[in-house]
């Protein structure tokens, strides 16, 4: 997966966390990242960008809050703090770092497209396949028994 | 034939015997007559009861007379007198009508009779009753000619199939309706049994399936092929025969009826039920069919399959100038041509008007589509002849692609529709995918919108102080009101994370109302509590340009005592200004007249002209905190906080520094001549309480007074400017050793840096003569072998050498930062006091460090 191969990242099983509504809304950061390996180049519109960046903020306000929700819900802090602190962690400077690409923009600068796919191509990579499958394997424990 | 005229020698006397034997031929029921063959007139010998009673004629008269007299039956009669002349046997049926007057038939058989030497001496008769027996025979001839009758009349075709299946029997109605020629006259007839020529039943056929199954095959659709081309249809039903006593089967009838006129209307009217009449194009009533399928089907075979929306372009005015006819016409060609662009088994269907729709299927990927798509969109921009005239008309396509889009079949057409409409906006004539992955997100925008509405309803958001400090006079002038989301989840979100995404919804404005209430009633508590200064707070875009933003401000402040919403101050965005100029200029005026302040926030960002800032006439510039946090770093950024110190000054409005870091930007600010300063550097935003407390706590930085000395001259800045970018180079070549990737490449060159092109540029004009500015090279070409030096140091992965490096880049950078601070002192007024000048010294020092 490399930034500037605008293949389609396609969804696959290796994605699924096995929490529905988690892998539900995982989709949604795929086809954003889709979208913007197809339209995104270092000339498009700042208005691109804006829009890019705001669908994350999006992203993170709802797909955090329902992780984060589901992490309160079966103990996660208690049980793994560590785990808990770090997926905290990794949210908020998701969070972060999108709100410091948006005050770029304001200013004219535009985080270069690869830069941009890059960080998403990694959350996708490290958080999504590590850090949420760390999470949806406590869940789908704390389920069976 | 002859006859054994020899009695069984049997031992008995004759008379006895010939007695005997008379009395049996009395009893038979057969008429047995003997005649004289020799005689004339052959006479009657011998005659019994039964045949003086059956052959209605007198014994008395011979046969002669019989066969003159008779009346009826000469046919027979003749075969009989043939027979006498030939001295043959013969056997004949003959009518009778008895004396009782009742009528029959009798059955005569006449044999010679011959002595020794072959003479005929006498002819013996036999006669039975055959009357019974030719009546059951009319009649089975009579069931049967009637049955054959309607076999032959009827339109029905029907067919005899022996076990074997070979063909007994066809009626003529088979010959025109399968093509057999009709064959046989009935099932038991010996002579027509089958031969290996004649047809059989074919395997489709449903009568092979009866001979297998013995069970009847009803009202089944076949379809023919006549050899002529023609297409028929027949309804079909067969029905085994079983033999009624064993059980076995015998053959099969099969019944055919010719319906291919009535498949044909069906055909038809499904063909007006289905189809469009003007293109004969599948309708929409045929097309949601066609979609269904292709959705069961790909979703079994994961295929994708296209929909697409094409509507023309420019197809009215062809209806206007030209007619219906013309505009019809045009209409079919556009079928044909979109016909000839696809495979059979995708489907074009007219949705009527000049709107049609599109199943594609058999591509791989969405370019293959397009490629398709394209063929159209320029087979349709071909002329068309119209009336004589070359007629232009274009067509735009919205296409979505099934399972990207992974919808119902109505909510697919209503995609392509959507797309269809974009392609129509953004110019016609072109093709637009629908774009599923935009409407799912809209759809998760929508949700968020949701929730932060909620937020709002359930009291989440509160407003955060950050102060704004007068640092020249060493005092909290104000603070700025920001918006803090108290999610319950995911903790406080500051409003970059959630305001983009309500900026195009009316929430943004119930925001801000509420921001400026919540501010209200912050400025009156803290006026009980002691705490009197200007609160300003951020009005969106959005809000900005609502109609009816003054009358609802004026509104909201009306509430509140006229002493407190005097020190309320409006925060608009620069780029939000200059939006609608006049509005916003006509809107300022009123809001003052209110007693409303403006502050134009994020400055920087717009493209402000002189003319539109006095159009303005706002009371504060803030500069964006973009421009001051690089301020140090990028000599751009700090020519556009000049420049907008400049022109506050310029136009008389205060100007307010926004995102200070450090101590290096305060002091930076302060030489520049912009006093009013918020960020981290001073302090962070917090909670109504924490501001007050923060408040009461607050003592000036003893580092500012370094700037409450006058002004300096345009050269001392330079030594200034000189000093935070050799500290901010050093800063960040050390923050490079610690995070490699983090930063764009420094200028290593000690030239290109740009305290190198101070330093040799404008400096050297300046300070060139002086013998402490040229002490001040060597320093610092070593300041950049020891960054080359940690560089090379931190590729190899040297750990231990890097701190010891780091120390002395550290210590050589502090020389030369002494050393211009010396210049600068040095060209300062001489009025200063010598021992306050070491107090700030040692000030500065201890912040330093």
């Amino acid at each position: 997966m490399t930034p500037n191969n605008s293949e389609p990242l396609l969804w696959n099983d290796s994605y699924c966390t096995g929490v529905d509504e988690i892998d539900e809304q995982h989709r949604i950061l795929v086809n954003t990242l889709n979208e913007a390996n197809v339209k995104l180049t270092d000339e498009s519109s700042l208005e691109l960008f804006e829009q890019l960046t705001r669908d994350l903020l999006s992203y993170a306000l709802y797909h955090f809050e329902t992780e984060e929700e589901i992490m309160n819900e079966c103990g996660y802090m208690e049980e793994r703090q560590a785990d808990w602190e770090h997926h905290l962690h990794e949210h908020r400077s998701f969070s972060s770092t999108v709100v410091s690409i948006r005050d770029d923009l304001k200013l004219g600068k535009r985080v270069p497209r690869d830069t941009l796919l890059a960080f998403l191509n990694n959350w996708l990579i490290n958080h999504i396949l590590h850090t949420d499958k760390r999470l949806g394997e406590f869940v789908l424990g704390r389920k069976r028994s | 034939m002859a006859i054994p005229i020899e009695p069984v020698n049997t031992g008995q006397n004759k008379d006895v015997l010939s007695k005997l034997m008379f009395q049996a031929l009395e009893g038979l029921e057969f008429g047995i007559v003997m005649f004289d063959a020799e005689a004339a007139g052959h006479p009657v010998v011998y005659a019994n009861s039964t045949f003086q009673r059956l052959a209605g004629f007198r014994v008395e008269h011979g046969l002669a007379h019989f066969l003159e007299q008779s009346e009826v039956d000469q046919a027979a009669l003749d075969t009989m007198r043939q027979a006498l002349i030939t001295g043959e046997a013969c056997l004949v049926d003959l009518s009778r009508t008895w004396d009782d007057g009742s009528q029959g038939w009798i059955r005569f058989s006449l044999s010679p009779v011959r002595n020794g030497q072959g003479t005929i001496t006498h002819l013996i008769g036999l006669v039975q009753d055959i009357t019974v027996t030719r009546q059951t025979l009319a009649h089975l001839e009579q069931s049967e000619s009637r049955l054959r009758t309607i076999l032959v009349s009827v339109e029905e075709g029907v067919q005899l199939w022996d076990a074997q299946g070979r063909l007994i029997y066809a009626n003529p109605a088979s010959q025109s309706q399968l093509g057999i020629p009709s064959a046989g006259t009935g099932w038991d007839e010996g002579r027509s049994s089958p031969s290996d020529n004649q047809p059989s039943l074919d395997e489709r056929f449903p009568g092979q399936q009866v001979l297998k199954t013995r069970q009847a095959e009803k009202n089944l659709l076949m379809r023919l092929d006549h050899p002529d081309g023609r297409l028929g249809w027949i309804r079909i039903s067969a029905h085994p025969i079983l033999d009624h006593e064993t059980g076995l089967l015998m053959g099969v009838v099969t019944s055919t009826a010719d319906i291919t006129d009535t498949v044909n209307q069906e055909q038809r009217l499904e063909r007006l039920a289905h189809y469009d009449a003007l293109t004969q194009l599948p309708n929409r009533v045929l097309l949601a069919d066609r979609m269904r399928q292709s959705l069961a089907r790909c979703q079994r075979t994961r295929e994708t399959f296209a929909v697409g929306i094409l509507d023309l372009d420019g197809f009215k005015p062809v209806n206007d100038t030209y007619g219906h006819t013309a505009g019809d016409q045009v209409l079919r060609e556009v079928a044909e041509r979109l016909l000839a662009q696809v495979r059979e088994e995708d489907t074009v269907a007219r949705m009527g008007g000049d709107e049609f729709a599109l199943l594609l299927g058999g591509f791989v990927s969405a370019q293959d589509c397009e490629r398709v798509l394209l063929r159209m969109l320029n087979s349709i921009a071909a002329p068309y002849l119209v009336n004589g005239d070359l007629v232009r008309i274009s067509t735009s396509i919205g296409v979505t692609l099934y399972p990207d889009d992974r919808s119902e079949a109505d909510t697919l057409l209503r995609h392509a529709d959507q797309a269809m409409y974009q392609a129509k906006e953004e110019g016609k004539n072109r093709i637009k995918f629908f774009d599923s992955g935009l409407e799912l997100r809209s759809r998760a925008n929508q949700g968020t919108l949701r929730k932060i509405s909620q937020a709002l309803i359930k009291g989440q958001f509160v407003l955060y102080y950050q102060p704004v400090v007068d640092c020249r006079q060493g005092r909290v002038v104000g603070a700025e009101a920001l918006v803090r989301w108290q999610h319950p989840i995911l903790g406080l979100l500051s409003p970059a994370e959630f305001l983009p995404l309500i900026e195009q919804d009316d929430l943004i404005i119930a925001l801000g109302e509420w921001t400026v209430s919540e501010a209200l009633a912050q400025l009156g508590q803290w006026r009980e509590q002691g705490l009197e200064i200007k609160v300003s707070v951020n009005i969106s875009a959005r809000q900005l340009h609502q109609r009816e933003f003054a009358s609802r401000i004026q509104a909201l402040i009306s509430t509140a005592d006229p002493e407190i919403a005097h020190r309320l101050d409006l925060e608009i965005v620069e780029t939000a200004a200059l939006e609608n100029l006049n509005a916003v200029s006509d809107l300022i005026e009123r809001l003052h007249e209110i007693g409303v302040h403006i502050a134009l926030d994020d400055f920087g960002t717009g493209y402000s002209s002189l003319i539109h800032l006095r159009r303005l006439a706002v009371d504060t510039l803030k500069i964006d905190q973009g421009f001051v946090r690089d301020m140090l770093d990028d000599p751009l950024d700090l020519a556009i906080v000049e420049g907008v110190i400049g022109l506050a000054s310029a136009f008389q409005c205060r100007v307010i520094a926004e995102g200070v870091e450090s101590i290096d930007h305060i002091l930076m600010l302060l030489e520049l001549g912009c006093d009013h300063i918020q960020g981290y550097g001073i302090a962070r935003p917090r909670p109504a309480d924490a501001f007050l407390d923060w408040f009461r706590a607050f003592r000036p930085d003893p580092t500012w007074k370094l700037a409450q000395s006058p002004r300096p001259g345009p050269g001392d800045l330079q030594l200034f400017q000189a000093d935070a970018s050799h500290r901010h180079w050093v800063d960040r070549v050390i923050a490079c050793s610690h995070n490699p990737t983090a930063n764009e490449p420094l200028a290593m060159d000690y030239r290109q840096c740009r305290f190198g092109r101070w330093y040799y540029g404008q400096g050297m004009a300046r300070y060139g003569k002086r013998k402490d500015y040229l002490s001040l090279e060597a320093l610092h070409q070593r300041t950049h072998e020891l960054a080359e030096r940690l560089g090379a140091l931190v590729s190899a992965g040297q750990a231990e050498e890097r701190k010891a490096v780091e120390q002395e880049l550290f210590e050589c950078r502090e020389q030369l930062v002494a050393q211009l601070k010396r210049m600068h002192w040095a060209s300062m007024s001489a009025v200063t006091d010598l021992s306050a000048r070491r107090a700030v010294t040692t000030d500065f020092q201890q912040v330093r460090t």
